[in-house]
């Protein structure tokens, strides 16, 4: 563990110190591995999508300036990344949103019920699905704010757009999840 | 305000975006209105469902496993001759201009007499006849 800012530690590598771009590694592997773990559902998955944004990021060093920090950045490579593995395996999810939420409404309904964090393997496994099943954009807006914790304005950095677009596709995001979630509690009361 | 800018405004209030004023208008709202306090409702009740469980992170030795993972498929930097090239050149050259500068001359007279007997010795002697064919040989070309 070293004292160095990230700047200095790139700096450094930039120069060709392996040492220094590994220490980068040990920093930023939590959040990385997080925010791909959260899009893709499967963590051997993340894992080695996390692998290829660290070393896409290694070959694009150079460039770096410096502009964002490094964790903005490695954030949009990361996202670009389980987009396209997302994409790449389009053909192969089975269900859409709505189709699970009529299949497992009742279970749903119970997970939103619940008060306490606790979550039986179950339970996280229903997660799972109900957020792979999510419009890849809305998982991914959501990911990163709710579970990376960006604000509003890494996420104009990390998605490339506006304040304006990332409040209006943030705001979006939520209140569809929030209103799908809501029939399901309003078409169990008919 | 409206309906649809009250929703508008209900997520920067999640997120602590709005200016206290802004806020004490919105909430003066929220309490008195069924729909609008469903939707914020609604979308917590998400939230804490789907994006509150946190995951632990990972150990020590699991970012060490993956550091060296990522780091055996770094290409390795390759050799720069030029950085050991250079160096060799330049002492060759250093080395040559001081020889041609300072030519070396034994400071002991004795050393310099050997060092030109032997030269001489080395220019004058031969090497001595194997066999009697070559003592033949070389007595014939004599005569």
């Amino acid at each position: 563990m070293t004292n160095e800012t990230d700047q200095e530690l790139i700096a450094r590598a930039q120069r060709g110190d392996q040492d220094a771009f590994a220490e980068l590694v040990r920093r930023h592997h939590s959040g990385v591995l997080a925010l791909c773990r959260s899009m893709l559902g499967d963590d051997a998955a993340a894992d080695d999508a996390a692998q290829d944004v660290f070393l896409k990021t290694y070959r694009s060093l150079k460039g770096f300036r410096g502009d964002a920090a490094l964790s903005t950045w490695l954030y949009r490579v990361a996202s670009n990344r389980c987009l396209d593995i997302l994409r790449a395996a389009g053909r192969a999810k089975t269900q859409s949103l709505d189709a699970l939420l009529e299949d497992e409404g009742e279970r749903v309904q119970a997970l939103v019920a619940q008060e306490g964090p606790e979550r039986s393997a179950a339970d996280a496994e229903l997660v799972k699905r109900v957020l792979a099943a999510l419009p890849e954009g809305y998982r991914l807006i959501l990911t990163l704010r709710e579970v990376s914790g960006l604000t509003y304005d890494e996420l104009c950095e990390t998605l490339d757009c506006s304040l304006d677009a990332v409040k209006a596709r943030l705001r979006r995001a939520r209140l569809e999840f929030a209103e799908k979630l809501r029939h399901i509690e309003g078409s169990d009361r008919v | 305000m409206n309906h649809p800018e009250i929703r508008e405004r209900i997520m920067a209030l999640e997120d602590g975006e709005l200016a206290a004023a802004e806020r004490a208008e919105l909430e003066a709202h929220l309490s008195g209105c069924a729909s609008c306090r469903a939707a914020l409702d609604g979308w917590r009740a998400a939230r804490r469902a789907f994006f509150s469980r946190k995951r632990p992170k990972p150990t020590r030795a699991e970012t060490e496993f993956f550091v060296r993972a990522v780091m055996a498929r770094v290409e390795k930097p390759a050799f720069d001759w030029k950085k050991l090239v250079a160096p060799a050149f330049g002492l060759a050259f250093a080395t040559a201009a001081l020889s041609l500068a300072f030519p070396r001359t034994p400071a002991d007279p004795a050393e310099a007499l050997i060092e030109r007997e032997t030269g001489l010795y080395a220019w004058a002697s031969q090497p001595a006849p194997a066999s009697h064919d070559e003592v033949l040989a070389f007595a014939t070309e004599d005569r």
